[in-house]
């Protein structure tokens, strides 16, 4: 297993958070890309809605100039975890801090700093787009010439500029997450909070929202970024954290969490028949090291090396095996997710 | 800065909201409209009713004569045209009067008193005028006769051309003064110089004019300066109106709640993240929802006053505080309902439904004397709701102008209104949510 991922079982989390952040704080002081004060730390966040723990011992440290991806399944606590990072929950026990501060709801000197994209759209229906962005950063900017400045900008980096003066309900789903992420970084914020804002999105205004995100995080914007799409949070995110049932279940950037698998490679081919002793055979060679037959297909998994379709081809060939398709596929975070908890991301 | 922002964007905001500007601007004006269409003509008659044309012809050029046209002038309720006889017919004839009043006057006896010349029934000219009010009644030195006023006094007398309204307050109006001749008759005979009994049936005839009530249960009377009068009960129902108008500001209030709190609304949330003190955003929230709301009810005011011309008989200045004030009670007792019952679906519409109409029904929107009723058996019901103080607010400062009864109800909508602001502070001083 990669030294610089941290992945997190059952037994790992009770009572043993002194191992737990030690190992943490290996992979921490691995992934971040710089060594000063984190932009964000929370240290064992718990938060409780009566009997049920919805954020369990949660742990988190978001350096300057990164985009950390938080996934995890629905109902994982991704949003409660912020919710509580924002100051807008109570919790039960734990701290947060952000610029070196501790959070709290009256810290107007953090929230100043702070950009927010909602889950759902947060616009007003009555104003239009301008003013819906004017509204938001005046919230932030007190100096009017600033503000316009400031609003100008957000139009344009949201592609906004033919649609200033039309309402929410006139624009396309598309066009709205754009006006909500324009209302939510008009007034450049140091750190970004994104929940989830490609939900039911075309492919075309997701591109663009992804790209619009790089941008800010090159113009110096730290990001968290919150998603249950793991092609998003692999093509975005600096550095990952997998968070199932309110607690961390893995950490690392994309690269590392897949290399932490012992499944490197999964090769499906179709058969019409195989013999129990072409099987034996298949399991044998080199890498491979599950053979799963369903029906017609054969689902054969390889923990590492190369040209592993190759090797498993000429198998085929010497001992004439029938075969159809074959497809073969590298493995995601999801099968991370799967090996870790048994689940899938989208359950 | 930030609170002036937030306050014009909110005002910006809730004008363009059709729901606002429907229930809001709209439906009272079409209820008002509808109000008037059902009964408004029984009140504008009462108002036609209370202003009398009249023609006033002095009959001889004494004080009696003079000081009467000076009291009929002092009546704004009559509308007087000094003539001679001649033109007073004409006007008579031509419908222009009601009627013609001719103005009374001193008789040949009393005119023998002012001139200094002993009177023929008395049996001592000194003694006459030496006679007190008191013994004047049983006096052996006074006739059967000169006891009566007309000994006196000649009566004034009304021509009319036709019976109606008008002809019986004019009628009315020659009774009340043919039966104040009696006091004018003891002035004359009970001064102990002549020369001073002008001046003091000049004075009495002032003190008429100032005393003098009018009109039958029929007719509503006209406002007067020091505040006396009778509204038409009808417009108790437009009181009624204006209180439902006002209270309506509740629902303002939850549309602000919705917008401000994290867990009302994704906005909320968007709001409460902002670097911006909650007291301050809720503050700025509620305050653009009343000048909203008293922008509504001023209309409403103008135009039940203007355009369908029905008189509150109070200065205008007035009717719009109390109703601003009833709509500061609304706007609070909004935050109320929304603090006390969070996101609930029923905060946003049914409870300020209820509140406004219920309370508006209790007052009299529906059925005219239900207030009377409830006063009678639960009168603490009319001092706590909102409605009911604003109703009789209007009725108190159309019937007795600006008083302690106007002004105790607007003490109590501001107590009302300090006591809902005070339930929400206690509610939503809390700084984050146990859930969203």
């Amino acid at each position: 297993m990669d030294q610089n991922v941290v992945i997190r079982r059952d037994s790992d989390i009770a009572g043993n958070t002194q191992s737990s952040k030690h190992m943490s704080d290996v992979s921490s002081a691995a992934s971040q890309p710089s060594s000063r004060q984190p932009v964000v730390r929370i240290s064992g966040l718990v938060k409780r809605y009566h009997e049920k723990v919805a954020v369990d011992h949660f742990s988190l440290e978001v350096g300057e100039g990164e985009i950390l991806g938080l996934l995890g399944p629905n109902g994982s606590g991704k949003t409660t975890t912020l919710n509580c990072l924002l100051a807008l929950l109570k919790y039960d026990k734990g701290d947060i801090e952000i610029f070196g501060k501790p959070m709290d709801p009256s810290a107007y000197d953090i929230k100043r700093d702070i950009g927010v994209v909602m889950q759902n759209v947060a616009v007003i229906d009555s104003l239009s787009v301008y003013e819906n962005i004017d509204f938001f950063c005046g919230l932030y900017i007190r100096d009017k010439a600033l503000r316009k400045k400031y609003v100008e900008q957000a139009i344009d980096f949201t592609g906004l500029s033919d649609y200033r003066k039309y309402r929410p309900k006139k624009l396309s789903g598309g066009l709205l997450r754009r006006l909500n992420i324009a209302c939510g970084i008009a007034h450049h914020p140091k750190l970004i909070i994104f929940d989830e804002p490609t939900v039911a999105v075309d492919p075309q205004s997701r591109n663009a929202i992804l790209e619009g995100i790089r941008r800010l995080n090159k113009e110096g914007a730290t990001i968290i970024y919150t998603s249950h799409y793991m092609e998003e949070v692999e093509e975005l995110c600096s550095r990952i954290v997998i968070i199932d049932n309110g607690r961390e279940v893995a950490e690392g950037t994309a690269a590392e969490l897949k290399a932490s698998l012992r499944n490197r490679e999964t090769i499906t081919v179709e058969v019409r028949q195989i013999s129990e002793e072409n099987l034996r055979g298949i399991r044998e060679i080199n890498h491979v090291y599950d053979v799963v037959q369903n029906g017609g297909t054969l689902v054969i998994r390889c923990d590492g090396g190369s040209h592993n379709l190759v090797h498993i081809m000429n198998f085929f060939m010497e001992k004439n095996i029938d075969f159809g398709r074959i497809s073969t596929q590298l493995p995601t975070l999801n099968d991370v997710f799967l090996e870790i908890t048994g689940k899938e991301l989208r359950d | 800065m930030t609170f002036g922002h937030i306050f014009l964007y909110r005002i910006k905001e809730l004008f363009r909201q059709k729901w606002c500007v429907g229930w809001n601007f709209l439906f009272p004006l079409v209820l008002a409209t509808a109000f008037f269409v059902g009964f408004g003509s029984f009140i504008r008659n009462a108002d036609i009713l209370t202003t009398v044309d009249v023609a006033v012809v002095e009959t001889q050029d004494d004080e009696m004569s003079s000081s009467f046209v000076d009291l009929v002038k002092k009546l704004d309720f009559m509308n007087v045209s000094v003539v001679d006889d001649e033109e007073a017919q004409e006007l008579l004839k031509d419908g222009d009067v009601a009627g013609i009043l001719y103005a009374p006057s001193f008789t040949a006896n009393t005119r023998q008193l002012l001139n200094g010349n002993t009177l023929d029934n008395a049996s001592s000219a000194a003694d006459t005028l030496q006679i007190s009010v008191e013994n004047i009644g049983s006096s052996s030195m006074l006739t059967e006769d000169a006891k009566q006023a007309s000994y006196w006094i000649n009566d004034p007398t009304l021509t009319v051309a036709e019976n109606g309204v008008n002809q019986t307050i004019l009628s009315q109006f020659l009774k009340s003064y043919i039966a104040n001749e009696k006091e004018m008759a003891m002035i004359i005979t009970s001064a102990d110089d002549p020369s001073a009994i002008p001046a003091a049936i000049q004075k009495t005839a002032d003190m008429m004019a100032e005393d003098m009530t009018f009109g039958s249960s029929d007719v509503s009377l006209r406002y007067t300066d020091d505040g006396r009068g009778q509204l038409s009960p009808y417009m108790h129902y437009f009181f009624a109106l204006i209180a439902m108008a006002s209270l309506f500001a509740s629902w303002i209030s939850t549309s602000i709640l919705d917008e401000a709190m994290a867990n009302h609304s994704e906005i909320g949330k968007r709001n409460e993240c902002a670097p911006v003190p909650r007291a301050v955003s809720l503050t700025a929230n509620i305050l653009s929802g009343l000048v909203i709301q008293v922008i509504s009810v001023t209309c409403l005011i103008l135009y039940i006053q203007y355009v369908l011309k029905l008189n509150f008989n109070a200065p205008l200045g007035y009717v719009i505080l109390i109703s601003a004030v009833c709509s500061a009670t609304g706007i609070a007792f909004g935050v109320m309902f929304g603090a006390l019952l969070g996101n609930h679906p029923a905060t946003t519409t049914a409870v300020p439904l209820l509140f406004s109409m219920g309370c508006s029904f209790l007052s009299g929107l529906m059925v005219g004397n239900i207030q009377q009723i409830i006063q009678a058996a639960a009168p603490w019901i009319n001092r706590i709701n909102p409605a009911a103080l604003l109703t009789d607010g209007l009725d108190s400062l159309g019937s007795y102008g600006i008083g302690p009864a106007y002004w105790q109800d607007v003490l109590i909508l501001l107590a009302l209104t300090a006591a809902a602001i005070a339930v929400s502070s206690l509610i939503l001083r809390r700084k984050n949510y146990a859930s969203l």
